[in-house]
């Protein structure tokens, strides 16, 4: 794993000079006030994301992953330290960061179609027309053309995960959050997608630069990651920051891919 | 003497409360034996789910005048004016405990009955060892709601009794309210209402909830932990003792539509359809058989009232008058209901939305709503009285208060019951303002909203038996210019029991129909297109 360490330290350094990254979360904790207790869920945070870069966070189970990405996002203030986005201090939640969430959010009483464009007339600005192409092309590229009249409720699980997708690529982020994104699909559906949203993430036409997924599926990070966080028991605190270095498509079968899988499993137990 | 008021309002407390009491236990035995039938026997569920449906939405108030009448020719006396409270109290408590009993004998998982089945039980040890059991912790939950449900239906009928030449109750803490307030005797009303809302809170925090707690142990199908802990379960279930939701755990069921969501979180569905060529013939032989059942009676009460000297004549012009009354009061109802939307949907959302306004705005109007609209009515009364259409604006406002409650807790529920993550997404998307409420919060709040505008209405109509004529011993305090309530006190003082039939029959066809014509479609229609699925 020499090479793992040397990513990282590259990472660190990268993480220090400040303009060649995206994403810079600086030294951010976060506690919950419960009555007059307070219940610290993140200790301390730092890590940088640099163009094109996939980082996925993993850790035990409520070790406070999404709270980190909510932190990420605006939605969450931190207890003390910085999230900053191109060099902006993020104070609340702004165009240049969105979210795929594991249960899909998708708003029930809006078709695919208005899904999509109701972040884009808000956010965007765009003119109902300009919103209307938009979606149509995103949608298309997600694969879910013909279904933009469709409900969410009508649609499988898999589906309202893409929907879920046009609806983050339409609003063209710098940086996408994806909070265990396939959790909530079966397996065969889930690695249908998992195939393809790297391309449709991080692919040549995509705007999004950085891509920050929560996930405690090993074989799911390994085949996606460029990097991963590996956090702790709460208070979560970076145990481990280390670089996948794999050529892409990247093969299951590889030792290589099993050492990385082996390696964070020792670092979760 | 302060001291002997109180221990007056207590003792009449206990009187209250003991019909209220007596009233459980009779709605508890009955929906045993109702809902068991109606689970595990195909012809009784076909005539008692539809009957059931039928007696929770038409106003029980309006049958009191009947019900009176009829308990004290059979029990003169005190006898048969308590009778008839208790009566009445029962009427409105057991349908939501009788469904609870259905749904959880239906619920009952398989290898349990395939126990009692090898070991041969009968249907006592059947009931017993099963049935009861099973169903104890959803009766001690709906009986909560039953005793809010009670609770209006005791002051409403104590303060109607007095209202009469005969048929007065003679202690009650129903009658102290109406009774103080007519003699001008404000002090001592706020003490009737201030101990009657303390002997709420008490029993709530004390019999009832314990109660409920103790009966959790007897689940079959434990629920996860993580959900009974959940703040929105427990909204739920405050929400639920505030009588609101009669209709989440009835409505959606024996309509054969789709339990609201929040809901299925914790219920299991009836696993045992009844099969579908079968259910038709014996659906096609109960309607055969309610048709004959409905022209024998409507021969029966002709026959009857021809027998009493009544001509057609006098009955058509009854009639017309009765339905000019119904017409006042339809049109009552829903100016009243408008005003009630237009003020609680804003205010549920607004409360629902904004956690810190949740968490003391919820205590507040727990303690407020916990007042039947109809024992504020006779400083309302006063306050007007000199105003022009006082006794509208009376009735107006003891309606709205009776009915804005149902909008505003179910609103509420409606909105807490939407995962976090869509109103997360709807920041990111950044909507603000009015492009908030319309895509996100109404949307989110109107099945819930339409769910609470059914009971609400209900209410309304029950609250308007008592709003639109308000007497003690006789004298008139406040009355509107016509309208059922009117129509049903003069024909309970005059023994009109023509009219009184009259009034209540066409009300109840002109509410079930809305019912079925109006507001079963609009259900359907937002649980379809706006409920959240997982």
């Amino acid at each position: 794993m020499k090479m793992a360490v040397d990513n990282e330290r590259k990472v660190n350094v990268q993480g220090t000079v400040a303009s060649s990254s995206l994403l810079n979360v600086d030294d951010v904790s976060l506690s919950y006030k419960l009555g007059k207790e307070s219940l610290k869920v993140i200790d301390v945070i730092t890590f940088a994301a640099k163009k094109n870069e996939f980082v996925a966070i993993t850790g035990p189970s409520g070790c406070g992953k999404s709270s980190l990405l909510r932190v990420i996002s605006g939605l969450q203030q931190p207890s003390s330290g910085t999230v900053k986005v191109k060099d902006i201090v993020v104070d609340g939640p702004t165009n240049e960061v969105f979210m795929i969430f594991q249960n899909f959010a998708l708003l029930p009483w809006k078709n695919v179609l208005e899904n999509v464009e109701i972040p884009l007339v808000s956010i965007g600005r765009q003119t109902p027309n300009d919103a209307r192409t938009k979606a149509l092309k995103v949608i298309q590229e997600v694969g879910l053309k013909g279904f933009e009249k469709a409900y969410p409720g009508e649609l499988s699980g898999g589906m309202k995960q893409r929907a879920g997708v046009a609806r983050a690529l339409a609003v063209e982020p710098e940086i996408l959050l994806m909070d265990e994104p396939f959790n909530a699909l079966d397996g065969l559906t889930a690695e249908h997608l998992r195939g393809e949203i790297y391309s449709l993430l991080i692919g040549t036409e995509s705007p999004i630069n950085v891509v920050v997924m929560v996930s405690h599926n090993v074989d799911e990070i390994v085949e996606l990651a460029d990097r991963v966080l590996v956090l702790s028991n709460r208070p979560a605190k970076v145990l481990e920051d280390m670089g996948i270095d794999m050529a892409r498509p990247r093969d299951k079968g590889s030792q290589r891919f099993h050492q990385y899988v082996d390696k964070i499993y020792s670092l979760l137990t | 003497m302060v001291g002997e008021l109180i221990v007056k309002l207590l003792v009449d407390t206990a009187y209250s409360w003991i019909r209220m009491s007596l009233a459980l236990v009779l709605s508890i035995i009955f929906s045993w034996v109702v809902g068991v039938a109606a689970a595990r026997n195909r012809m009784a569920n076909l005539v008692i789910i539809p009957v059931l449906d039928v007696a929770q939405s038409v106003p029980m108030l309006g049958f009191f005048p009947v019900v009176l009448v009829v308990f004290v020719a059979f029990f003169p006396g005190w006898i048969g004016i308590n009778l008839a409270v208790i009566f009445l109290i029962f009427t409105s408590m057991s349908w939501n405990i009788a469904f609870a009993v259905y749904e959880a004998v239906l619920s009952i998982p398989q290898e349990y009955l395939d126990l009692a089945s090898m070991e041969k039980w009968g249907l006592w040890r059947r009931m017993t060892e099963l049935y009861i059991p099973a169903s104890w912790s959803k009766v001690a939950f709906n009986s909560v709601v039953s005793w809010s449900v009670g609770l209006f239906y005791l002051i409403s009928s104590e303060i109607f009794a007095l209202g009469t030449k005969n048929y007065q109750v003679a202690n009650g803490i129903g009658v102290d309210i109406a009774s103080f307030s007519s003699q001008g005797l404000w002090n001592a009303y706020a003490a009737a209402i201030g101990v009657f809302i303390f002997v709420v809170i008490l029993t709530r925090f004390f019999f009832l909830g314990p109660f409920s707690a103790w009966s959790e142990k007897f689940k079959l199908i434990e629920e996860p932990r993580a959900i009974r802990k959940d703040p929105i379960y427990r909204f739920y279930s405050w929400i639920n003792t505030r009588a609101a939701s009669k209709v989440f755990s009835v409505l959606s069921r024996p309509m054969s539509l789709r339990p609201t969501p929040a809901l299925t979180v914790n219920q299991t569905r009836p696993r045992r359809a009844a099969k579908p060529r079968q259910t038709k013939f014996l659906k096609i032989a109960a309607a055969l058989i309610g048709v004959v059942a409905l022209v024998l009676i409507v021969l029966e009460i002709f026959h009857a009232l021809f027998a009493a000297g009544i001509s057609l004549t006098t009955l058509v012009n009854k009639m017309s008058v009765v339905l000019v009354g119904l017409a006042y009061s339809f049109v009552r109802v829903w100016y009243v209901y408008v005003i009630s939307v237009a003020v609680g949907l804003p205010l549920g959302i607004a409360i629902a939305s904004h956690s810190k306004l949740y968490q003391s705005g919820s205590t507040i109007l727990q303690i407020i709503s916990a007042i039947p609209a109809v024992a504020l009515l006779p400083p309302i009364a006063i306050l007007v009285a000199t105003l022009p259409f006082s006794g509208e604006l009376t009735a107006a406002i003891v309606i709205f208060l009776g009915t804005i409650w149902y909008i505003i807790f179910n609103v509420i529920a409606g909105i807490r019951s939407i995962p976090s993550e869509i109103f997360e997404v709807s920041k990111l998307m950044g909507l603000k303002g009015w492009a908030y409420w319309k895509n996100v919060l109404i949307p989110a709040a109107l099945p819930s909203f339409v769910t609470g505008s059914i009971t609400g209405v209900g209410a309304a109509w029950n609250t308007l038996m008592v709003a639109e004529y308000f007497a003690v011993n006789e004298k008139v305090i406040t009355r509107v210019g016509n309208g059922v309530g009117v129509l049903l006190n003069v024909a309970t003082n005059t023994g009109d029991l023509a009219l009184m039939g009259l009034t209540i029959f066409s009300m109840s066809a002109l509410i079930v129909s809305v019912n079925l014509l109006f507001w079963r479609r609009m259900y359907k229609y937002t649980t379809k297109r706006f409920a959240y699925r997982r």
